[in-house]
């Protein structure tokens, strides 16, 4: 049985760069070759391995160490196959679109950013007014604004600070019991540094929102998560 | 000449990043579609015949509320 990290180029070197490194479990991980893609892959003794948090950063981490050296498509936490030859099958019957990924992907990593608008959200908001008097159409207004998207506004907000330093970027869908928007952001390497300046130049222009700032991660958001059977 | 805000350090490690990290590793990344299942703990594995993909619990109970037909919350 075998754990799947991420998938990357097949390169001479990647034995290097992935030496020492614990996979789940603890077991080391090692290089599946196909054609042009290679899977990082470690064994494991049963299918229901333990998806503890050592065992989330474990698959981080192997996927950080292959971003070091070459663009990675990041597989989703707990992708196991049966072995080696059912690597390989599974690799080669997306081949034509995860080499596609890759090469879109190419020097590319992902920022996660957290904004807490809800003290801004009155000032974001023109024209809001939570009708005082009304408690009632006061609930539903609140009820209805945490179905609905996100003040266009933000979004604008969010586009002019990081349109610069982001090649892409998409919202996550609001949640019913969070506050908190939840972005991602594809940037390229070389822009991570005035990236992470532009995050702090929007703190600093509004200190009244919470932000934080994480990454760089692996295009998780980024990559096609459903392939076709066969291409 | 306009003086930047010096950028923060990247957080690792903290509360933050693991809900980031929970995020993206259990709803995002690519799914492989054939021999391959995605175990998940405290959920049962979820087997879709040869198609198997499970993303995180929110998705086996909205899977396993499917199978018992009661209606997603």
């Amino acid at each position: 049985m075998l754990y799947l990290y991420g998938i990357t180029w097949c390169q001479a070197d990647f034995s290097i760069g992935i030496a020492g490194i614990a996979g789940i479990d603890g077991f080391a991980v090692e290089m599946v070759p196909c054609g042009d893609l290679v899977a990082a892959a470690s064994p494991i003794e049963t299918r229901k391995f333990a998806a503890t948090e050592e065992n989330l950063w474990r698959h981080e981490h192997v996927i950080e160490a292959i971003m070091a050296i070459n663009t990675v498509l990041p597989l989703r936490f707990g992708t196991v196959a049966a072995d080696a030859a059912a690597c390989r099958h599974l690799l080669s019957q997306s081949q034509r679109q995860l080499c596609a990924q890759l090469t879109l992907l190419k020097g590319r990593v992902e920022f996660g950013l957290r904004l807490d608008p809800d003290a801004a959200q009155n000032s974001v908001e023109t024209g809001y007014d939570p009708v005082a008097n009304r408690p009632g159409t006061h609930y539903l207004q609140s009820l209805a604004r945490t179905y609905a998207s996100w003040p266009a506004s933000l979004e604008v907000t969010l586009y002019t600070a990081f349109d610069a330093y982001a090649v892409a970027y998409m919202l996550w869908p609001r949640g019913t019991l969070e506050s908190e928007l939840r972005a991602s952001f594809l940037v390229e390497k070389s822009e991570i540094y005035a990236f992470r300046q532009a995050v702090a130049k929007l703190q600093s222009s509004r200190p009244e929102w919470r932000i934080s700032c994480t990454g760089p991660w692996p295009p998780y958001s980024f990559v096609e998560s459903k392939l076709d059977e066969k291409v | 000449m306009e003086t930047l805000p010096r950028p923060s350090p990247p957080q690792r490690g903290g509360e933050i990043e693991l809900a980031d990290l929970l995020d993206r590793a259990l709803h995002k990344g690519v799914v492989l579609w054939g021999e391959a299942t995605i175990s998940v703990a405290g959920v049962d594995l979820v087997f879709l015949g040869l198609k198997v993909l499970l993303a995180s619990t929110d998705t086996a109970d909205r899977m396993r509320d499917a199978a018992s037909g009661r209606p997603e919350a």
